[in-house]
């Protein structure tokens, strides 16, 4: 029983570990996005999804959205399709890397917000995407 | 037979020495390599290095949103085996590179001059931009012919 509620506790420490930055930057975002809009209530998954697949025009004005190199399931590995190199995935359920490191989290949403539609996100929008991604 | 010997001698050392560099630390690979091959410090001359990292915001169109710790942290890995100041011998002749182009480097156009368009193309690429397409040990620093 002793030996049942320790691998518990340690099973619970390191899913806690493994998202803590994730709660970090989300409660960061939350915060944010109430200052900016007092109507925002919570971040959604669909929102994100929308904005994911959302097909912009990139800077040599040919179609983009997120999913041109995440994939359209993003489960699988992407490609840059500039220089063919391979993206692991991006859901958390197959790389466990993923959604850990706030440094690596804002940096990529930055960039490729940029990538994509040519502005930074605003605060909802990137939780709405991490929302998004965090449930795949 | 002794001219022999000494030929092939000569030829196995030429192979050994041919193009090859050190391999990149983690965390340039990490930052660098996600999209593109994480060229070693020895293509471009410090300068070149310079000005790329300075203007990360416009790298080759994208903002690469590196915070300036990271952004010196890279410069310093890059400074200490520049072309310009590397021993290697394929470093020195990237030594002289103006821009921030590796492939606009006179050295690489010559090596690279026998591949066009034609067979980017047939490799599903646009640009010179992934080297382990062809060299498979790109990453390793190992750019002999393959």
């Amino acid at each position: 029983m002793k030996k049942i509620f320790i691998a518990t506790l340690i099973v619970t420490i390191t899913l806690f570990a493994k998202s803590a930055e994730y709660d970090g930057l989300m409660a960061d975002l939350s915060k944010q996005a109430k200052s900016q809009s007092p109507s925002f209530v919570g971040f959604s998954k669909e929102r994100g999804e929308k904005l994911f697949f959302a097909v912009q025009k990139d800077k040599n004005n040919q179609p983009i959205s997120c999913a041109t190199c995440h994939q359209n399931d993003i489960r699988q590995k992407g490609k840059n399709p500039t220089t063919g190199k391979i993206i692991e995935p991006l859901a958390p359920s197959v790389n466990n890397m993923r959604l850990t490191d706030r440094a690596e989290m804002e940096k990529w949403l930055k960039r490729n917000f940029k990538q994509v539609y040519g502005r930074e996100g605003t605060a909802m929008e990137k939780g709405d995407v991490l929302e998004f991604i965090s449930n795949k | 037979m002794k001219k022999l010997v000494i030929l092939s001698a000569l030829a196995v050392v030429s192979f050994a020495g041919g193009h090859k560099v050190e391999p990149v630390n983690a965390a340039y690979q990490k930052e660098c390599g996600s999209c593109h091959t994480a060229y070693q410090p020895e293509f471009l001359p410090r300068n070149s290095w310079n000005r790329l990292i300075n203007e990360q915001n416009n790298h080759f169109g994208e903002d690469l949103a590196l915070s300036s710790a990271k952004a010196n942290e890279l410069k310093a890995f890059l400074f200490s085996r520049s072309a310009d100041v590397s021993t290697n011998k394929t470093a020195r002749r990237f030594a002289s590179t103006q821009g921030i182009k590796i492939s606009e480097n006179p050295y690489f156009v010559k090596e690279h001059r026998r591949i066009g368009s034609a067979e980017l193309k047939k490799q599903g690429l646009k640009s010179f931009a992934n080297c382990s397409s062809c060299h498979k040990l790109a990453d390793q620093g190992n750019y002999d012919e393959q």
